[in-house]
């Protein structure tokens, strides 16, 4: 069968917010139109205005608008797209929504349905693994039968253990086992957990590495069968399974390391019988026991660390492989230039144990200069609606070595100005403080195993500089707020609007 | 007007004028400081100068501020991220204005009941206490759902729910009185 080869004239984003918004700027240098769609609690988003054509999907909730395949397909065949962008999350990884969009015309801009099966299952894509001399975490190949068989696993491998969900993901479906006597509490515990989330009742165990380096290597495949990977990204630096900041290349491994696994990744990536951008995802016990553990058959939140280090736009190669185009490139002609990290900016507080703050941008300042890109689909006086993602922005920045990229990630975060919405910015700029960060020692229990540095590292105020300053500032920020007339309302409380709102509502600029 | 700001639990006063206009300048006193200062139209930059030498002008970065009220209560609730000689201070400050008599209002909230009001904007998913129910300290009083988080809200003190303000499924707002407990 030969490869179509194709010219792609108008596609449609299935997707919403910053990744949105990013596709749509790719897509626009290539020439080729663009389609949003957004559902009501989005409609003053600004992917849709940026956009050449909208479709709206009636709805607030995702599965009522971003998750309904059958609204999406008949937004393709109204908008005239020729293919689709998934973006991530939502129905990125749905091989049916693939599947779909084929059978309707046009080409989804992604793997292919099968190679995403054989990657979605868990039990199958560790099988898979194993058959091609891809290193696994130490545990059972098959579904767990019963206890008893838990039991004889556990005395090989060796506790703790963490029995995991087949169809599962997210951290959801997970128990961790110390001891014999939790053994059959647990299995079942997690048995029925794994029937609830996902529908199916299919358990499997690994070893459980207490502190892993988390540690993920981009691939690229053509549909003619050449791929490479593009390095690796460090995620490590996460808070409950959500990853908050990210860099490429990682400190923890050297170039043989880099070389080793990234030739696992391949291996892994060609087994599937992949195609288009994906993500083979590590575990590391050390930076010579790299495990598999899982792959995203999508493009990922974190990519562009990836293309600051490589130079390529991996949402334009996504875009040029679903053409049917070859790669131009061999594993040997891609070398690492320099050092990328990325902050993915929540609308979240961290002060106030990462609360949502689902408000109303008053005023906002990017940060710019040598070297700092920003994605996000942000704009002064835009409602961050509180149905979705909390993620809002991502701060990357790109240096010669890694201690510059950490003083330019400071400098780029000190620039940001948010008014009128709470972030996660006061904590990276902590992280960056930090000096097991900056000497780049640390595993994926970095947050946890810092709680006490983070408290006082949030609430830092004046101290050694000048308090009566300090002070006379917030008189100023305080007498700004002044109400001009006695608030008298209903739930007896008001939240002054920003400093800056005020001043536009004043100059008749609002 | 005068202020007490209670940074760090260091008490400093501070004197202002009454209104603040964009772009002019106006005096600022601090801890028998004197300064000058202007407010820059939407650059989020208050310009210092030293109330005697004026050559050297200082820029104080407003990176974030916000200030919460509540009606027939002085204080003001201010939080901001402050770039100012060079450094970040993430601030938690309370102000309230300095007249004589207002020690009294120090003692004023001890009598009344404490009101619980919600610290995020979002859906209240569940109420986990009612009317005339006993609380105690770190008991989880509702859940607010929010960006697909669930975030629960807990009361500090040891009392009786005198009143709830809000049901399941209600949307509510930053601020918004959840409900009230008697101390």
């Amino acid at each position: 069968m030969g490869i179509p080869s194709t010219k792609i004239k108008r596609v449609l984003i299935a997707n919403r917010g910053e990744i949105a918004v990013r596709i749509i700027r790719t897509l626009r240098e290539l020439g080729i139109e663009s389609v949003a769609v957004y559902s009501d609690a989005d409609a003053s988003s600004q992917h849709r205005f940026l956009a050449d054509f909208a479709v709206r999907l009636p709805g607030i909730t995702s599965a009522e608008t971003y998750l309904q395949i059958p609204r999406l397909v008949e937004a393709i065949r109204s908008s005239g797209a020729d293919a689709v962008h998934p973006g991530y999350g939502f129905l990125s990884e749905s091989s049916e929504f693939a599947r779909a969009i084929e059978k309707a015309g046009a080409i989804f801009i992604g793997p292919p349905p099968e190679a995403m099966d054989r990657m979605g299952n868990k039990i199958h894509a560790r099988n898979l693994m194993i058959e091609h001399g891809v290193p696994v975490v130490p545990g059972a190949a098959a579904p767990l039968k019963d206890a008893a068989e838990l039991k004889k696993l556990a005395h090989e491998i060796g506790y703790p253990l963490i029995l995991k969900a087949a169809g599962g993901g997210g951290g959801r479906g997970m128990r961790v086992v110390r001891q014999d006597s939790d053994l059959e509490p647990a299995l079942t515990a997690c048995q029925r957990e794994a029937q609830a989330y996902f529908g199916n009742p299919e358990v499997f165990c690994e070893r459980f590495i207490e502190r892993p380096r988390h540690i993920e290597f981009q691939v690229l495949f053509d549909a003619h069968g050449n791929g490479v990977h593009l390095f690796e990204r460090d995620c490590s630096v996460q808070r409950r399974h959500q990853k908050l900041f990210e860099e490429a290349p990682s400190s923890y491994l050297s170039p043989k390391q880099r070389d080793d696994i990234g030739a696992k990744a391949v291996a892994a990536a060609k087994a599937a019988g992949y195609v288009s951008a994906g993500t083979i995802e590590f575990i590391c016990e050390s930076p010579d026991r790299a495990y598999f553990m899982e792959m995203n058959t999508r493009i990922q939140v974190e990519h562009p660390v990836t293309e600051m280090i490589t130079g390529l736009d991996l949402i334009a190669w996504q875009i040029r492989i679903a053409q049917g185009e070859r790669l131009p490139f061999k594993q040997s002609d891609l070398q690492p230039n320099g050092w990328a990290m990325e902050a993915r900016i929540n609308a979240e507080d961290p002060a106030l144990d990462f609360a949502p703050s689902a408000a109303t941008v008053q005023a906002m300042t990017l940060p710019g200069g040598p070297f700092v890109r920003v994605d996000t689909h942000l704009y002064p006086g835009y409602k961050i609606p509180d149905t979705y993602d909390s993620m809002v922005a991502k701060v990357i920045v790109w240096a010669k070595t890694r201690p510059e990229a950490i003083v330019r990630m400071e400098r780029a975060l000190s620039e940001l100005r948010l008014e009128g919405v709470q972030t996660t910015v006061p904590f990276q700029e902590a992280l960056l403080a930090l000096p097991a960060f900056r000497d780049g020692d640390f595993t994926t229990k970095l947050i946890e195993e810092q709680a006490a540095y983070w408290k006082t590292a949030l609430r830092q105020a004046g101290g050694d500089s000048d308090e009566p300053t300090l002070a006379a500032v917030l008189g100023v920020v305080a007498v700004r707020h002044q109400p001009a007339a006695p608030v008298v309302d209903g739930a007896a409380s008001s939240v002054r609007p920003s400093l800056w709102q005020e001043m536009a509502r004043r100059e008749g600029l609002e | 007007m005068d202020l007490k700001i209670d940074l760090n639990g260091n008490m400093h006063k501070v004197a202002l004028p009454e209104r603040i206009t964009p772009g002019q300048s106006f005096r600022v006193k601090s801890a028998g400081r004197e300064l000058t200062a202007t407010l820059v139209p939407y650059a989020g930059v208050i310009v210092l100068r030293d109330g005697n030498d004026a050559a050297l002008e200082r820029n104080v970065h407003l990176r974030r501020t916000a200030v919460t009220t509540y009606v027939g209560e002085p204080e003001a609730q201010l939080r901001a991220e402050i770039r100012l000689g060079g450094r970040l201070h993430y601030v938690h400050a309370v102000s309230q204005p300095d007249m004589p008599g207002n020690d009294q209002n120090n003692n004023r909230t001890a009598a009344k009941d404490q009101v619980v009001r919600s610290q995020i904007t979002g859906k209240v998913l569940k109420v986990l206490v009612k009317k005339g129910d006993q609380t105690t300290s770190g008991q989880a009083l509702l859940v607010i759902e929010a960006m697909k988080m669930e975030n629960r809200v807990f009361t500090n003190i040891a009392g009786t729910v005198a009143s709830v303000a809000v049901k399941e499924g209600d949307s509510v707002n930053t601020g918004k009185e959840l409900l009230r407990i008697k101390l």
